[in-house]
């Protein structure tokens, strides 16, 4: 038998109600669970990649089951901010292992998310649980937008206040007016000028090429205590390709 | 004339491994690093002032490892345990009368444990002076860093729980060193927009990142790493040098994997009987490294050849040489299409210097020399850098979120197997925020909560759960960290004043960090 057709699911929950729009939050756009002992938050994990995790107590977790039909499923609802109308949007579901418990990683565009957690009936209807968010994933390759903005840095605007940037170019290097600060006794005699570079090509130099795969890796604890020896060689192999669970979107 | 900059960048830092009474397996990092890294690190700075070599280095040293070099009773361990292993190089010259070779390395690591423990002991075992020394001098520019080593973008989602971090970092930099730090490291050069705030807000005018951070940024960086850029409110953003990172620091073809060193993971504490390791011996059933170790790393293979130390320190030498050239090379092209004079940052761990690299102080010392006496290349510090061309403005961008870890994000240490420290951070971090808000809780057992509570954002805990390396210890240490945070906050809403002692750290604690 076909379910009655409920309200869509996107009018529900505080994230689709909202309708924000916002390139870089500076605070907190949704206030995730507001009790001391449910979790649910977000955040970027890599280039491309969104970690969500939910943790539910016992009862709460008792209380949620029993208050839906048995056939509702748990499911995340995230949104990418920027493709977020005024009014609102659907954002992508997601169904999730139906545990109190758990952590996903989901790969998709670069942007800004927010994300809820909550029930989908089979009938359409979106029970709403709790929302998380603004994280922000970043881009995997390099930014479209070339514009120069320039700023100086020992002049900047007021703290926690974003600068109007003035300049369109850089603009031309020159030498200090004063000098350096002190530096320690050199041998030989003083220091040599501090002179500017010769060329003023106006050329991007080259760039080392970025491999997030292979960044190398902070050093781990010291000795490993009561291990056995890992394989020969230093520093460790680094493991390289995606974790289990991921989910193209 | 320099055409370019080179900035070397050391960050120093170890969880917080005490345990009452002395003991644990895991404080031997602690003598370790010690031994193997900080008095070595602070021979080569020493000696080249001695000689008169220009050098400028900037250096992090965190909270957590700042106070357990500051602590009597660890020290007294320390120096036990140079004993000990002086006794064991001993022996073991004594055992291996019939191999040659073997026998000249153990009488070698002999010699060194016994210069080791002797300098450490002329120090006082005191390690902070000779680094504030140095600071004093020029030579070590001392920034800060977060306050026990907490993962910042990850704690950022926390409200309140990243500028907890950085400002009580930067507390203990002030009450340690006499002075407001004008760079901070953060932790595992991570970083996620929206930081930046916090950074400003705490008066920090430069950080590090690692390179993607500033090459993905939300405006394409005109000079690449080559140059800093500068956050909309004026944090500067110093990014790493991709390739001279990848020169002393890849798994694959960095500097360290070279033949001729020393192999780490070849030790004797995984050969000998516990009899034959004496006062090293770990507890029984497990097995350890002591620090002795007799091969060389050779190749990929399980066999191994014996270390030859003069192969190793010449090709220190030739890999100090080639990683100038290298930097020279890369600040040339640069500077050719640069309006401004490249800058490179190398930032590395301490604790490669000596531990994992037994011959990095000595590539350190060589390299140090060597632009020492390049007039092309000058070592500069990041505040030294913007001081230089403070009359140029930089470019004006937000780095991408990013660290140095596995695969550029924080998914190492925000995964499955720690997904549930960080719902437990979560809880405890709310419930904390609740109590650090109402006036008529008992404060001394908040202020011990707290405490507690920032030990347990340590991002080695999760870093040595995921890379399994300790991982039963990391997940020890963060259980009673979180199960102390709960204990106090309970106490406290009892106002049992009895259970309030936290951990030596952070007497200045500031509570009101801890109301989000």
């Amino acid at each position: 038998m076909k379910a009655a057709p409920g309200p869509p699911y996107h009018d529900e929950g505080p994230l689709c109600r909202s309708g924000v729009n916002r390139h870089r939050p500076s605070d907190g756009l949704i206030t995730d669970v507001d009790d001391d002992r449910n979790v649910f938050w977000i955040a970027g994990l890599a280039p491309g990649r969104l970690g969500i995790q939910w943790d539910f107590t016992e009862d709460r977790w008792r209380e949620l089951r029993e208050s839906g039909g048995s056939d509702d499923r748990l499911t995340i609802r995230f949104v990418r901010l920027a493709d977020l109308s005024a009014k609102g949007g659907p954002g992508t579901l997601r169904f999730v292992p139906g545990e109190r418990s758990g952590w996903v990683r989901l790969d998709v565009a670069a942007g800004v998310y927010a994300a809820e957690i909550g029930f989908l009936s089979p009938d359409g209807r979106y029970r709403f649980i709790a929302a998380a968010g603004p994280a922000i994933v970043p881009a995997n390759r390099e930014s479209p937008d070339c514009s120069l903005v320039v700023l100086d840095p020992v002049a900047p605007p007021p703290a926690r206040r974003r600068a109007e940037a003035s300049a369109s170019r850089l603009s031309p290097w020159r030498p200090p007016m004063a000098a350096p600060p002190p530096s320690p006794p050199i041998a030989g005699g003083a220091d040599p000028a501090w002179q500017p570079s010769l060329a003023a090509a106006m050329e991007i130099p080259e760039v080392v090429p970025h491999n997030a795969g292979s960044s190398p890796q902070r050093t781990g604890p010291l000795s490993d205590a009561c291990v056995a020896p890992p394989e020969a060689g230093w520093p460790q192999p680094i493991a390289t390709g995606p974790g289990t669970g991921s989910e193209e979107v | 004339m320099a055409i370019a900059h080179l900035g070397l960048v050391l960050h120093a830092h170890l969880p917080d491994v005490r345990h009452d009474g002395g003991g644990g397996l895991e404080e031997r990092w602690f003598f370790e690093a010690v031994g193997q890294c900080y008095l070595p690190l602070l021979g080569v700075f020493e000696r080249l002032r001695r000689d008169g070599v220009r050098f400028r280095l900037t250096m992090s040293l965190s909270p957590p490892l700042c106070a357990m070099l500051d602590d009597d009773a660890l020290l007294r361990r320390c120096a036990r345990h140079f004993d000990a292993l002086t006794a064991l190089a001993i022996a073991e010259a004594e055992r291996n009368r019939r191999d040659a070779r073997i026998h000249r390395l153990a009488a070698w690591w002999r010699r060194i444990w016994e210069e080791r423990r002797g300098d450490f002991e002329r120090r006082g075992r005191r390690l902070l002076p000779a680094f504030r020394e140095l600071a004093d001098a020029g030579h070590l520019e001392l920034i800060a860093t977060a306050a026990t080593h907490g993962h910042l973008p990850l704690l950022h989602a926390m409200s309140g729980a990243a500028r907890a971090q950085i400002r009580m970092g930067i507390a203990d930099h002030v009450r340690r060193f006499g002075g407001p730090p004008a760079g901070f490291w953060p932790p595992e050069l991570a970083w996620t927009p929206g930081l930046e705030a916090e950074y400003e807000a705490a008066r920090v005018r430069w950080i590090c990142a690692d390179a993607h951070a500033v090459l993905l940024a939300d405006r394409r960086p005109r000079y690449g790493t080559f140059a800093p850029i500068v956050c909309p409110g004026g944090l500067v953003v110093f990014p790493r040098d991709a390739e001279l990172a990848r020169r002393v620091w890849s798994a694959r073809d960095g500097y360290p994997g070279d033949p001729w060193y020393l192999e780490y993971h070849r030790d004797i504490g995984y050969e000998r009987s516990p009899e034959a390791l004496g006062a090293l011996a770990p507890p029984a059933g497990a097995r350890a490294p002591v620090g002795l170790k007799y091969w060389r790393v050779t190749g990929p293979a399980d066999a191994k050849e014996v270390y030859e130390p003069a192969r190793a320190e010449e090709t220190a030498r030739r890999h100090a040489s080639d990683f100038v050239d290298c930097t020279l090379k890369r600040g040339e092209r640069a500077a050719a299409a640069m309006e401004r004079p490249p800058f490179l940052l190398a930032a590395f761990d301490a604790e490669l210097f000596g531990h994992w690299w037994n011959e990095g102080p000595l590539w350190l010392e060589e390299t140090l020399r060597r632009v020492a006496e390049c007039p092309a290349l000058r070592l500069t510090t990041p505040s030294e850098y913007l001081e230089m061309t403070r009359d140029s403005a930089l470019q004006c961008a937000t780095p991408a979120d990013s660290s140095w870890g596995e695969g550029g994000g924080h998914e190492t240490w925000w995964n499955e197997r720690t997904a549930d420290l960080w719902a437990g951070l979560h809880r405890a971090g709310r419930r904390l925020r609740r109590l650090a808000r109402r006036a008529t809780v008992n404060v001394p057992a908040v202020h011990a909560a707290a405490r507690h509570f920032l030990l347990a954002q340590a991002s080695d805990w999760p870093f040595m759960i995921r890379h399994g390396r300790a991982g039963e210890y990391g997940r020890r240490r963060w259980s009673a960290a979180l199960a102390a945070v709960e204990r106090c906050m309970e106490a406290a809403e009892r106002g049992d004043t009895d259970d309030t002692a936290g951990p030596a750290l952070f007497p200045d604690l500031d509570l009101s960090l801890f109301k989000g």
